[in-house]
């Protein structure tokens, strides 16, 4: 066990982490959302009902399916192997240590954790987990969502080129038991396809699949932020940026859209439903679309920056 | 539908849930997946309805100083668009009084 006195603890998205070895998905700072033991270990090919299948996106855009056993443990197999699996009580976490580690998981199992574990853990509490990319400046947050491919990985590396912290990349919990909803850090990694970069002087971190995940520690934001503005990226229309508005129930149908659910895909328009009505009222929504110049990231930089305070950028690291 | 004669027989539809957010609601048609907003008049109305209410006299009470005949057309509006979104349905002793299902007599 890693944590320390001061509620510094390994962990991300909320999820307070104890193990014995660094899983490197960054670290959980204040008051936790849940706990959670990861144990590194053979995960038992546990495989009684299929819950569903992701192919080629996700993890190594390898395939990934989730099964839930007699019992209510879930397992998470990665191509042929299982993975990951969450404990019944959503206590305790096991992934699968790969061949040679020592002290270590390897990216396949970081990402795992960051990515599928740590948000089933959270499962039934008010949080509402989109898939999006959030940065930080000062004590405000925003959440930017959209399709894939739609740009959200790029805009929050030229939001951390224009001095703002990172706080996600793909996978956004925001509390909404806290008033106003607060965004929380993900893991410290940015992925991004072969040919495109990081953040200016980020280093490369690991392979996953296609894509090349850049090292954002020195940037990530060190707590939850107050979620000041949620950003639809839609393509781009036109030659000139856009930015428009959005109803309540606009902002509803577009989290609903990209919300995430890793329970039963029949289940997830009403396990979702409260907390994407809920964000859609508390917190202002606006699309935005902007041509594809080569300044179109700092034109989306500026955009955004107006939901977020006033307070000056400061290094990430300093919170 | 929603003659205003038929307002007492109008119950919401199943597989509805609502979720109400500082004085405005979205409505889940969970078969469909669709999502719909409601303003307070329309929070009234549907909470009047699933409360098993006369929606016109819930608008009353809440907005006294509304012209009965004001509230009487908002509500046949809302009910026209409910009804048309599948949310809102027939109640079954007046569709079988209706003899939409004879074989229940």
């Amino acid at each position: 066990m890693r944590q320390g006195a001061d509620g510094d603890a390994p962990g991300c998205h909320g999820v307070r982490v104890r193990s014995e070895v660094d899983l490197g998905i960054g670290r959980c700072r204040g008051e936790p959302l849940a706990d959670v033991e990861v144990q590194v270990g053979p995960v038992p090919p546990d495989a009684s009902t299929l819950i569903w299948t992701l192919q080629g996106r996700g993890v190594e855009a390898a395939s990934q399916r989730l099964y839930r056993d007699v019992d209510g443990h879930l397992t998470i197999w990665v191509n042929d192997a299982p993975q990951l699996a969450l404990s019944a009580d959503h206590r305790v976490i096991t992934v699968d240590a790969p061949v040679g580690a020592v002290g270590a998981v390897g990216a396949v199992q970081a990402q795992l954790v960051a990515s599928f574990g740590l948000p089933l853990v959270l499962d039934g509490l008010p949080v509402l987990i989109l898939h999006g990319a959030a940065a930080a400046r000062g004590d405000d947050a925003i959440v930017i969502v959209g399709p894939t491919g739609a740009g959200k990985s790029s805009a929050l590396v030229g939001l951390v080129d224009a001095g703002w912290a990172a706080m996600s990349e793909d996978v956004c919990v925001i509390d909404l038991a806290a008033s106003p909803p607060q965004v929380w850090p993900g893991p410290p990694w940015v992925r991004r396809l072969s040919g495109e970069r990081g953040p200016a002087t980020a280093g490369r971190r690991f392979r996953a699949g296609p894509k090349t995940a850049w090292d954002l520690t020195p940037w990530m934001a060190t707590g939850p932020k107050t979620v000041a503005g949620i950003f639809v990226l839609d393509p781009p229309v036109g030659s000139e940026p856009r930015r428009t508005p959005l109803e309540h129930s606009a902002v509803l149908r577009a989290l609903a859209t990209h919300a995430v659910w890793l329970g039963d895909p029949a289940g997830r328009s009403r396990a979702t439903f409260a907390g994407t009505a809920a964000a859609a009222v508390r917190i202002p929504a606006a699309a935005i679309s902007f041509p594809r110049t080569p300044d179109w990231l700092d034109q989306l930089a500026a955009a955004v920056s107006a939901e977020a305070s006033t307070t000056d950028a400061r290094p990430a690291t300093s919170g | 539908m929603a003659s205003l004669a038929g307002v007492g027989y109008i119950v919401a539809a199943d597989d509805i849930l609502c979720h109400e957010e500082s004085g405005e609601a979205f409505l889940l048609h969970v078969p469909s997946g669709r999502y719909f907003g409601l303003n307070a008049t329309g929070l009234t109305v549907w909470q009047a309805l699933t409360a098993g209410e006369d929606p016109v006299t819930a608008l009353r009470r809440k907005w006294p100083d509304a012209a009965e005949h004001d509230c009487r057309a908002d509500t046949q509006r809302l009910l026209a668009s409910l009804s048309a979104a599948g949310l809102v349905k027939q109640r079954a002793e007046q569709q079988s009084n209706q003899g939409d299902n004879p074989g229940d007599r």
